[in-house]
């Protein structure tokens, strides 16, 4: 059961349109692939993805999943959205409340255990080895859990792990946590378990699940050691592809391959003058300028003269002759006009941007997002730590 | 109107491709990256909305059926129809290797004859080119003939290369050449033709008895020409017949140019073909990239310069790859240089080697013909070793267990095949 109906809200304008797990990572991807290869690679082919905040994007994606060989006669995957059981009708309430909505899939499944995954992580897992963990524990739940640094422990839930490889505390997002392991949101149970312990009113895992069974000492640990990138805010997912530059293992390692719906795109083309280092670039585009430190997806076309640094240009983005980019994310379809500045510092004495609706400002740390389809006009400076909304035509006549 | 039925024929051996086409069939030779060549001829059967497409297979077949598959990147893998192979074979209708073009389908006349639709399209499957079937069968249609060529203008010297029609005002095709030295038309066949199916039925019963080795150029065409039974359609598109070495390289490189003359979308509609699993295309900080093609799933830590690269290279730190045409999974070592070089799939240069620098002039003594054009050709999962110098004009071909044949280093125009591989 993979968890995908976060809203995503931190994430600014990159999910004005498309439900977080389809949000795309590492030059061709979208983050759900992920979860999807791991579930395949470990032989689970019976796979629901629960979804309910913009669906479309990720139906769209994974339509019969057959890029994952998930197109089968009897198993497979299937979206399951809130839908009108006779008197019940209501979105999904929570994590516990979209399983127990959908307790008749489990319920008509032969199978002994249930995994359930959050469709917004980056990593490389085999789950059969925790499926041997859980059983040798001989516990009804076991919770997938990972060493994070003491700065990063706000964003996680916390637990504290006994010697004898049970969870014996847990906390949710702490401000601050004695405790070194944070759950990955990446829970096995026994299937009769789940079944008898859902409940309308239990509508959260952690809380009305996980929380009350640690008392009981019935909540084994797992502990994952790899590559593991938790996808919650616009700097986490930043730092997470700039990362990639350094450690590519997650997408290139031959024998855990992460499969993806495919473009019909040429291979990648670079002119006499192009100027690329250090940068990872997708099938289909077209490079006449300079990339450094960036993520390219495909089809993007960088004209000749511009300049992208340190940025993740979505697909069939363009950036125009001596545009310059840096330290940006720029969506899908966002034309960027010749000689327009992103990203860079203001200068005093220029125009308000922030005067045109679907300009704001973020509190954020200097990491400037142009939402999918935007048009910044040529010339146009649009400073750093901006966010421009999907579609937006950014262009200064209309606040001169 | 039916839809016409494709049968596309894929056997030919293509010798002139020497050691690109010793272990496979020339429609399965890779082309632009990440593409076969028999992928355009697909992708127009995908865009001319054909339901039925024969392939016709002979020579080494193996990686063009295992290419094909069900035909799903072409939307074949259909419930009624989709793709056949249609390989040589015994059976209680006696049968034998195809003797040529035309013996090719004459051997499967019971398959024809179940068919329902009522026109045949027959292709090749070594073309490189863009085309909506369709136009041309609006074409045959009009026409009102039992039978159509496609036809390009080529350049005159061209001309002994090809069949040449000479088309009268009205398409009706009054004479017909195969490969003449000398002529006064330079429309040439590309091997494309329109049959109504009763009629190409007849014209091979008749015709089978009195040649062996049944070709459409040679015995078809003058036959029926000499009826006034065929109209040549004019094509006006890049088309591309993958016949030489050097064809194929000049090809290659002239997608490199500012404005190559095939694109990779046309009305639309991408080149198809199967999709690949590999991540992008990585440049580390120590890699080059000018003027060049680089598919998904390579590592880029040298320099490439006016090449094409197909998917899965790992070009290593300090080597540096110059007007050549790198087939998948190959690595070139950190150091070692390569230059006007093909180099085929999973082939390993070893560190500091240097590949296809050289007197051009000096031809290849094993195949002459082939290679005399400045360029060393490396034979698929050929290794080669650290520290060595090949020159140019020079053919390589060797299993792995076969390293000890190429130690040294080899003048231009000397080649070093594997015992176990004849030519």
């Amino acid at each position: 059961m993979i968890l995908a109906g976060g809203t995503g809200r931190e994430l600014s304008v990159l999910t004005q349109h498309r439900a977080k797990t389809a949000l795309p990572f590492g030059g061709r991807y979208r983050i759900i692939d992920f979860c999807l290869s791991n579930c395949v690679h470990s032989g689970f082919h019976d796979i629901a993805v629960l979804a309910q905040y913009n669906p479309k994007s990720l139906i769209d994606h994974i339509k019969m999943g057959k890029p994952w060989d998930l197109d089968r006669k009897n198993s497979g995957v299937y979206i399951l959205q809130p839908t009108h059981h006779g008197e019940m009708a209501q979105w999904y309430l929570g994590t516990g409340d979209a399983l127990y909505q959908n307790i008749d899939v489990i319920r008509s499944s032969n199978a002994d255990l249930v995994l359930v995954l959050s469709g917004d992580q980056v990593y490389g897992m085999d789950y059969r080895r925790m499926v041997v963990h859980h059983r040798s524990m001989g516990k009804p739940v076991t919770i997938a859990y990972k060493e994070v640094s003491p700065s990063q422990r706000s964003r996680f839930g916390m637990i504290r792990c006994s010697r004898r490889g049970l969870v014996t505390a847990f906390q949710e997002k702490p401000s601050s946590s004695p405790f070194r392991f944070a759950s990955l949101g990446i829970y096995l149970f026994d299937r009769e378990f789940l079944i008898d312990y859902l409940r309308p009113e239990r509508v959260d895992i952690v809380f009305d699940i996980i929380m009350p069974m640690l008392t009981r000492r019935r909540v084994a640990g797992y502990e994952f050691d790899g590559y593991w990138e938790d996808i919650g805010s616009v700097m986490s997912y930043y730092r997470a592809s700039r990362r990639l530059l350094r450690n590519r293992s997650i997408i290139t390692d031959r024998a855990w391959p992460i499969y993806t719906r495919g473009a019909e795109l040429p291979p990648a083309s670079f002119s006499r003058d192009s100027v690329v280092m250090d940068s990872i670039i997708a099938d289909g585009c077209s490079v006449r300028g300079t990339v450094r430190g960036s993520i390219l997806f495909p089809g993007v076309r960088i004209a000749a003269g511009a300049t992208v640094e340190n940025s993740i240009i979505f697909s069939f983005a363009s950036i125009g002759n001596d545009a310059v980019v840096g330290t940006s994310i720029i969506d899908k379809e966002v034309r960027v006009g010749a000689g327009a500045q992103i990203g860079e510092r203001a200068h005093t004495g220029e125009p308000d941007i922030y005067r045109i609706e679907g300009i704001h400002r973020t509190r954020g740390r200097g990491i400037t997002v142009v939402g999918k389809a935007a048009r910044i006009a040529a010339g146009v400076g649009v400073p750093r730590g901006a966010v421009v909304e999907a579609r937006t035509v950014v262009d200064m006549r209309r606040i001169r | 109107m039916s839809n016409p039925v494709a049968f596309i024929l894929a056997g030919g051996v293509g010798k002139r491709l020497s050691l690109l086409t010793r272990f496979r069939a020339k429609p399965a030779v890779p082309f632009a990256g990440r593409y076969r060549i028999i992928d355009f001829t697909l992708t127009n059967c995908f865009r001319s909305g054909i339901d039925d497409v024969f392939i016709l297979t002979q020579y080494i077949a193996r990686s063009l059926i295992r290419h094909i598959g069900i035909g799903k990147p072409w939307d074949l893998d259909r419930r009624k129809g989709g793709v056949h192979i249609l390989h040589p074979r015994l059976g209680f209708q006696a049968a034998d290797w195809y003797q040529g073009t035309a013996d090719a389908i004459f051997q499967n006349v019971p398959v024809l004859e179940e068919l329902d639709s009522e026109h045949i399209l027959i292709l090749s499957g070594d073309h490189v080119y863009h085309m909506d079937y369709r136009e041309f069968m609006q074409f045959h249609l009009a026409s009102g003939k039992p039978a159509s060529v496609a036809a390009v203008t080529v350049p005159r010297s061209m001309c002994s290369e090809f069949g040449i029609v000479t088309a009268e005002r009205d398409g009706t095709i009054s004479r017909f050449e195969e490969k003449p030295k000398q002529s006064e038309s330079n429309l040439a066949s590309m091997g494309i033709y329109i049959f109504e199916k009763e009629f190409l039925l007849r014209t091979l019963k008749k015709l089978h008895t009195r040649f062996e080795n049944l070709d459409f150029g040679r015995h078809v065409f003058p036959h029926l020409v000499s009826r006034r039974h065929v109209a040549a359609y004019r094509f006006p598109g890049y088309w591309l017949d993958i016949g030489t070495l050097k064809g194929y390289y000049r090809a290659s490189l002239d997608l490199l140019s500012t404005r190559p003359r095939l694109r990779f979308r046309h009305d639309g509609i991408p080149v198809l073909t199967v999709p690949d699993d590999s991540p992008p295309l990585v440049v580390t900080k120590t890699g080059r990239i000018a003027r060049s093609l680089v598919c998904n799933g390579c590592v880029i830590e040298g320099e490439v310069v006016s090449s094409i690269v197909s998917p899965n290279v790992t070009i290593k730190r300090g080597a540096v790859v110059e007007n050549s045409i790198i087939f998948h999974d190959c690595v070139i070592e950190s150091g070692a240089r390569v230059r006007n070089a093909i180099i085929d799939k999973m082939v390993t240069v070893g560190r500091n080697t240097s590949v296809g620098f050289g007197d051009q002039s000096v031809p290849n003594q094993l195949q002459p013909l082939y290679l005399d054009f400045g360029i060393t050709l490396i034979g698929i999962k050929t290794r080669i070793p650290a520290g060595v110098r090949i020159g140019t004009n020079c053919l390589v071909c060797g299993s792995p267990a076969d390293d000890s044949m190429h130690q040294h280093d080899m003048g231009d125009g000397e080649s070093a095949i594997a015992e176990s591989i004849t030519l």
